[in-house]
């Protein structure tokens, strides 16, 4: 294990691997700053970029971009008061009372070493981890692998949005839309509808591009956002940065802020946003000045930031051990694992060390480079938050167009990205979450093969899903996932 | 409940019950001992379409509570009807102008198509200020031609005849 490492860390430590970190870090930072663009569409929409990359620099700049997104949704949360991601809001409560009166800076600081430090937590967590859940995964057959898929669908349709009805339904759209194509098994073409277009199937990234930014865009036009227009005022970051003695007179709710955040994050639908309202609440029961909170509350502050950027250590774990998505933006992942002819899961574990051990390496190295990044992405933000919204727009809407053409080098690419991007747009107009639709498109072959391959097994007995007991109780688990919201919601309605 | 969403939710339906019909002609279609092709589609679509059916009954079932109960109904005035309206078109105008965007890179080339979506698309957006209007289509297009076909080195469409010799010169 240990030459894996130490190849990893050559490999990373590369010049191009540190260009691609400092440039997926930057990107993501912004992208988690601007309110419209979340972190997973900037993964998506850096996608493009990594085509001509190979997959150690490609990953190394998708995971930094990851990391990078979910601290840079904080900054717009303590300059501004306004969350760039939802695991930002604790961030705003504390933070931005800390700026208001007169301490951006320092607010800033704090947030940038507690991301920092659960960032790094979480990766040694996914070292120790990772490991371990893909030797046990290696037992999986395929009853196991098509309930660990109906698992994964099943968990971000429950929590994803409001109305678990309307998760579930925009999860079988993402299943259809991977039914499309020609059949790989008996070569009949299904939901073709004679267009040539369709014969290959509905690409991931046009789909993902159309369903996630394009949409965006059309709905950010309604209403172009405009708030930021008062500039941030903040003292010199030299002058307000806290001490080491500061940090270490909150190691216990940094410590547990770090569990919390992992755990959430290796949760299927747990992700950043639980581990951070999670680890600020408890931040706020065992506090020793429960008074300070809401008014500027250092710990709540560290234990908001080292529990989202903490969970995700866990999504990845999830992610690179078993192969399915913890949140949103590993949903995005698996399709950028799929575009360099990579599956993830305990297989490429043994099969492609180089590539998780580098993922490990990277995304330790970006927690570290994140402080410095950080710090050049406030004064970025700061100079980015000039630009007219307009061309900030227009400019993603050729992106969009970019990513999209740029698998196939195919115009046909461009329509799929514009129908999607339109039924994208009436999907989140309806209500509809939009993350089981593009969960449902990356995981549909595999649960449709994963199923089929079960009743081959089985000669056709539907049964075999549920007599062994891994499936038995994944499935047990997706049920409940579905159930349990619906349960909970209903006895809401009838206490009230 | 807004009448809106009820249509959307009656074209849901429609649109899994459509997709299900079609389904079902690929029932037939496997080999021996095999699932064949059209057990998934099937499965998933009749689960589709049951669940846009509860949706689409609950829906209309809030819609009348709600007008039994007599809860006041949206009232818009003309100014927010007219803002509305406004950003309906502004929407539309979007998508007509990336829709053709898409249709003229095939003929004009990316960088002359990319440097008049960019323009067009700023403008929709309301932004007049002369300065940007000139200004952000080249520096959009001459980044993005830059980082992707010398960078990347990704073969962008070039357009054709004259168009194809003008993209030449650029990339």
């Amino acid at each position: 294990m240990l030459e894996h490492y130490l190849a990893a860390f050559g490999t990373i430590l590369l010049p191009q691997n540190i260009l691609a970190m400092a440039l997926g870090g930057l990107w993501g930072i912004i992208a988690g700053a601007l309110p419209g663009i979340s972190t997973s569409m900037g993964v998506v929409l850096l996608i493009p970029f990594t085509f001509a990359l190979s997959p150690i620099t490609a990953f190394t700049t998708l995971v930094s971009a990851y990391c990078g997104g979910i601290t840079g949704g904080s900054i717009t949360s303590v300059l501004f008061g306004i969350p760039g991601e939802p695991s930002a809001v604790c961030t705003v409560i504390e933070g931005h009372a800390l700026a208001k009166q007169g301490h951006a800076a320092r607010a800033l600081w704090i947030f940038i070493i507690a991301s920092a430090i659960g960032g790094i937590f979480s990766v040694f967590v996914m070292m120790v981890a990772t490991p371990l859940i893909a030797n046990f995964a290696l037992q999986f057959g395929p009853p196991e692998y098509f309930a660990l898929t109906l698992l994964g669908l099943s968990v971000v349709s429950g929590i994803s949005g409001g109305s678990v009805l309307r998760g579930v339904l925009s999860c079988l759209f993402g299943l259809f839309l991977a039914m499309v194509g020609t059949d790989g098994i008996t070569g009949v073409e299904r939901f073709t509808f004679d267009s040539v277009i369709l014969l290959g199937g509905i690409e991931l990234v046009p789909a993902m591009v159309g369903l996630l930014a394009f949409s965006e865009i059309l709905l950010e036009a309604e209403q172009p956002f405009t708030e930021y227009k008062g500039s941030a005022h903040y003292r010199g970051l030299r002058e307000e940065m806290p001490t080491f003695a500061e940090y270490l007179n909150h190691w216990v709710v940094l410590a547990k802020s770090c569990v919390i955040g992992t755990i959430s994050g290796a949760l299927p639908g747990g992700g950043a946003t639980i581990a951070s309202f999670l680890a600020y609440g408890e931040a706020a029961r065992t506090s020793k000045h429960p008074e300070k909170f809401n008014n500027g509350a250092v710990d709540g502050l560290m234990a908001a930031e080292a529990s989202n950027n903490a969970s995700t250590g866990g999504s990845m774990t999830i992610l690179l051990s078993l192969g399915i998505p913890a949140s949103n933006t590993t949903a995005m992942l698996i399709a950028a694992f799929m575009i360099h002819g990579l599956q993830p899961g305990p297989l490429l574990y043994s099969q492609r060390p180089d590539i998780i051990f580098g993922i490990f390496v990277a995304m330790l190295v970006t927690n570290i480079f994140l402080v410095a990044l950080s710090i050049v992405g406030v004064r970025m933000f700061l100079q980015l938050n000039r630009l007219p919204y307009a061309v900030f727009s227009a400019a993603i809407m050729v992106l969009c167009v970019i990513g999209a053409f740029g698998l196939r080098n195919s115009v046909d690419d461009l329509y799929i990205m514009f129908v999607c991007g339109i039924i994208g747009y009436f999907m989140k107009k309806l209500d509809f979450p939009i993350a089981p639709a593009v969960l449902g498109l990356v995981l549909g072959d595999r649960a449709e093969l994963s199923l089929r391959r079960a009743m081959l097994l089985s000669l056709g007995d539907p049964l075999i899903l549920v007599s062994r007991p891994i499936s038995a109780i994944l499935l047990a688990a997706a049920a409940f996932s579905i159930l349990y919201p619906i349960f909970k919601k209903s006895k809401m309605f009838r206490e009230s | 409940m807004k009448k809106g969403q009820i249509i959307g939710n009656a074209v849901i339906l429609v649109f899994f019950l459509f997709l299900l019909i079609d389904s079902l002609k690929l029932h037939e279609i496997r080999r021996f001992g095999e699932m064949g092709s059209g057990f998934w589609p099937i499965l998933i679509l009749s689960i589709s379409t049951l669940l846009s059916a509860f949706l689409l009954f609950s829906s209309i079932l809030k819609f009348r509570k709600g007008k039994e109960n007599e809860e006041p109904e949206e009232t818009l005035s003309p100014e927010d009807l007219a803002s509305r309206k406004k950003q309906r078109n502004i929407v539309i105008f979007c998508a007509a102008v990336t829709l053709v965007y898409i249709f003229a890179m095939q003929a004009i080339g990316f960088a002359l198509a990319t440097l008049l979506y960019v323009l067009a698309f700023v403008f929709v957006l309301g932004e007049r200020r002369k300065s940007v209007l000139i200004v952000s289509p080249v520096l959009v297009t001459a980044l993005i031609l830059v980082v992707f076909s010398r960078f990347i080195a990704m073969p962008l469409p070039k357009g054709l005849g004259f168009f194809a010799d003008l993209s030449r010169f650029f990339f």
